[in-house]
């Protein structure tokens, strides 16, 4: 019984991406016949009916072929350009992220002041609000620093994000407070105590910000159409939605391109990731 | 001495608080300004509140929202909560694990295309159905556009929020059961006063995340549905993206200031609620 749960749930969350990543080696042809909306009239006995061709959802390509993959790598590189917009987008952001969030996230819970707790209550404000809240005064500080249309408009207000400082202060919280005093008192320097004793303790937590952050950065969408005016300019994630006018034949394999990022870093940093959130 | 000290500590603090006074602070104060005047920037009072709440979508838009907050984040708390009790000393777990986050990492842009293959009126399933001899079902221009957006969510949400539980669980000292054994509790008992208690702050967690994340599950519904789906699944977002369409930023910031204030009474509660769940139990 928990067996046939366990293995019922792994093969639900696989499914999807064995869907994807298995029809990106079908053929142009056999993309397009699957998947195409196709209704055709037809007629018979004098009775005209439309024929309604229903999507052929299938995990195994009749031929294996690397003809999509071919188009968006070589044939047709403007796919790979979004694929480097993306990067340009998310990298910084979440290098950003791990600047700022772990130093915030110890000053708030060392410093001594009554006040930090209003800070932290606004942190933990504005991390729960949905992005287009959240859009409405990055908007309106976009427009005001002339950065409107630029990719500093998404990533500035993003490596601010306030869900790092949360989560690391979270962990912090379990944090063996003694360690630290005992170096205060031995006269070690705040920036010491914070490199060398924090840093390397919190080091899942980081790989799990860095993880949930890049997939997050990764998978921008909403941001990108309010700032980003470009088609050009856009990250792969909106390109693949809008971009492409029902071109099955590539989709799956653009999917499977935007997808492998994400898998590779979560597969790095798995190990990390609930260990990091849950202390 | 001691000032000087604190002054440092927020030296830590200063480069967050700087850019979240720029990036919202500052612009959230700016904010208040329009949501108070008209487009000419005469002060009105709650002329634009009035306008909002008044407005039949914005009050769907709400509805829908709170509906789907409703729903999905205490049923993925669940139903994730009891699968990780059930699977709490899994053998070989950590493959499991990486295997049930997977759903959260896909962006969202890939796995639509799976869901709209599935859904879609000509998709898979209405196939199937057709088939088997049944009626084919409109499944994105009715009611069950909302039903799928709860299914997608909880794709998504479960198995992080699972392995996240049985991260949570695995720290609870194995001592407390053998004591609450030795002492004869019965298994609801036993439940109730140590697993329900020590698996608070992980719940707590879980819950900023699912909060958060069902939020972020809009990009699959605008994804899938489009700017203007079926009225089931119009979401705040929809209604805040077709502003930010015109720029109408009198709209857009009463929106978010009364989204702002919801959030702020519900973080309240929750503090509250937390607060009150361990004084009663513990």
């Amino acid at each position: 019984m928990r067996l046939a749960i366990v293995v019922a749930v792994a093969v639900l969350s696989l499914i999807p991406v064995a869907f994807i990543i298995s029809n990106s080696f079908m053929s142009d042809g056999e993309a397009a016949a699957r998947y195409t909306s196709k209704i055709t009239p037809e007629s018979s006995f004098g009775f005209i009916y439309n024929n309604i061709h229903y999507m052929d959802m299938g995990f195994v390509p009749d031929v294996i072929s690397l003809s999509a993959w071919r188009l968006i790598l070589a044939q047709d590189p403007t796919h790979l350009r979004f694929l480097w917009n993306s990067l340009i987008l998310a990298i910084p952001i979440v290098l950003g992220q791990l600047i700022i969030a772990p130093l915030a996230a110890y000053g708030l819970e060392r410093a001594k002041s009554k006040h930090k707790e209003k800070f932290f209550f606004a942190y933990i404000i504005i991390m729960l609000l949905p992005m287009q809240a959240l859009l409405v005064p990055h908007f309106i500080m976009a427009e005001f620093l002339g950065i409107s249309g630029n990719y500093a408009a998404i990533i500035f207000p993003a490596i601010f994000a306030t869900f790092g400082v949360f989560l690391i202060r979270q962990q912090m919280k379990g944090f063996r407070k003694e360690i630290i005093e005992a170096a205060a008192i031995d006269g070690a320097k705040e920036l010491q105590i914070f490199l060398r004793i924090v840093l390397p303790n919190i080091k899942p937590t980081l790989v799990a910000l860095a993880v949930l952050t890049f997939a997050e950065a990764w998978n921008i969408v909403d941001q990108a159409v309010v700032f980003i005016r470009d088609p050009y300019q856009m990250p792969l994630s909106v390109h693949l939605s809008t971009g492409l006018a029902g071109n099955m034949g590539i989709v799956f394999a653009l999917s499977t391109l935007l997808m492998l990022p994400a898998l590779i870093i979560f597969i790095y940093g798995q190990d990390d990731l609930s260990e990091g959130v849950i202390k | 001495m001691k000032i000087l000290r604190n002054g440092k500590i927020w030296a830590f603090v200063l480069p967050s608080l700087i850019g979240v006074t720029l990036f919202f602070f500052i612009p959230a104060a700016a904010s208040l300004f329009y949501a108070f005047t008209d487009a000419g920037g005469r002060f009105i009072w709650f002329a634009n509140f009035a306008d909002i709440i008044t407005n039949p979508v914005f009050q769907l838009a709400t509805r829908n929202s709170l509906w789907f907050i409703a729903i999905s984040v205490p049923l993925n708390m669940i139903i994730s909560f009891l699968l990780a009790m059930l699977l709490q000393n899994l053998k070989h777990r950590k493959i499991f694990a990486v295997i049930f986050m997977l759903p959260l990492v896909i962006p969202s842009g890939s796995i639509v295309f799976f869901w709209n293959t599935l859904f879609a009126d000509n998709g898979a399933i209405n196939g199937l159905l057709l088939r088997m001899g049944a009626e084919t079902v409109p499944w994105f221009t009715t009611n069950w556009s909302f039903a799928i957006i709860i299914m997608v969510f909880l794709f998504k949400n479960i198995g992080f929020n699972m392995v996240l539980f049985m991260a949570g669980l695995s720290l609870i000292p194995k001592d407390y059961y053998e004591a609450a054994k030795i002492e004869g509790a019965k298994s609801f008992a036993t439940f109730r006063h140590i697993t329900f208690i020590y698996i608070m702050p992980t719940s707590f967690l879980v819950l900023m995340m699912s909060i958060i994340n069902s939020f972020r599950i809009f990009r699959e519904i605008y994804l899938l549905y489009g700017p203007y789906p079926h009225q089931s699944v119009y979401m705040l977002q929809h209604f805040m993206n077709n502003q930010f369409l015109f720029a109408n930023m009198q709209r857009l910031s009463v929106t978010a200031i009364l989204l702002s204030a919801a959030t702020i009474v519900l973080v309240i509660a929750v503090f509250r609620g937390q607060r009150k769940i361990s004084d009663t139990f513990s």
